[in-house]
């Protein structure tokens, strides 16, 4: 039996991709992925491409770095029918900065990045 | 396999980015080995649990530190207590393969227990080199193992090349933490 004080949710998929092109050896620090203000999500994959090799360091719901250094983006990066699993469920709150990233090009080159944080949002309906 | 019962996606928890039911690669035909360890008891604990998030530390620190060729790197995880690795990826600087290696192992600093048996080599165990990244960058853990209170992960890495290269091991995991504090 339901809570009838308990809100009802709606899930849906969310997708919210960060692009970015780079320089040679760019380091940009606490790039936002923000979330809408209408649902919190909830990350559940990591995939993207680019046209050279990467790193990147980005921070769960509660504000800290997931890792202790940066992570080549061929640890982490998924493709797009899978993409990779992070652990289990984080929710950022909506209009929250979302998993903020740090990330470094290690290319030598121009770099264009394009990274998609897949997961669902939950819309509350009451 | 044919037999598998059917599921109705609507019993599927789609919030949980480990749910084997959800993601392809996983699936009890595709890989039977992630698609069992992902059911592990400890597994399922972990991802059902509150009050835990996640941790992912490169070994070693910065990401980018050049290893010397033949050179053996002890590094000691500055993990936080009761740290729980349930997946590990080994890369190095190689883009276009031509099989640079090295080898490197996992040890509990406090057991003993060492993940692998022996070291083995970082070509074994990438999922790049292996040709199924399709399913993961990373290599699950049959089951997580805990690095309880004191204890902590210590990743021995032996360049066997014949040249210095950057390597690194990385390793996912989740910590412990009093749900009031998220």
């Amino acid at each position: 039996m339901p809570d009838a004080n308990q809100p009802d949710y709606v899930e849906e998929p969310q997708l919210y991709p960060y692009t970015v092109s780079l320089s040679s050896g760019q380091h940009l620090e606490n790039q936002s992925v923000n979330i809408d203000r209408d649902a919190d999500f909830t990350l559940t994959g990591v995939n993207g491409s680019s046209t050279g090799r990467y790193t990147l360091n980005f921070r769960t719901p509660s504000g800290r770095l997931i890792s202790t250094a940066e992570i080549l983006d061929t640890d982490i990066i998924g493709t797009a029918n899978q993409p990779t699993a992070v652990g289990p469920p984080m929710v950022y709150r909506a209009g929250s900065v979302g998993p903020q990233l740090n990330i470094t090009d290690v290319s030598g080159g121009t770099n264009a990045v394009s990274i998609v944080f897949s997961g669902i949002r939950r819309v509350k309906t009451t | 396999m044919l037999t598998a019962a059917w599921i109705d996606p609507r019993n599927v928890d789609w919030t949980d980015g480990l749910n084997p039911l959800r993601v392809p690669g996983w699936s009890r035909n595709n890989s039977p080995y992630a698609y069992a360890a992902l059911q592990d008891p400890f597994f399922q604990a972990l991802r059902g649990a509150g009050g835990i998030e996640n941790r992912i530390y490169v070994a070693p620190e910065p990401s980018a530190q050049l290893v010397t060729a033949g050179a053996t790197v002890d590094y000691e995880v500055p993990s936080e207590p009761n740290f729980w690795l349930w997946a590990i990826a080994a890369s190095n600087q190689d883009d276009d393969e031509d099989l640079q290696d090295f080898l490197f192992n996992i040890t509990d600093s406090e057991s003993g227990a060492s993940l692998f048996s022996q070291p083995v080599s970082m070509t074994t165990m990438n999922p790049q080199r292996n040709g199924t990244v399709d399913r993961s960058p990373y290599v699950l853990l049959s089951t997580p193992h805990l690095y309880a209170s004191p204890s902590y992960p210590v990743v021995r890495m032996i360049n066997t090349s014949e040249e210095s290269q950057i390597i690194r091991v990385t390793l996912f995991g989740c910590v412990e933490y009093d749900r009031r504090t998220l």
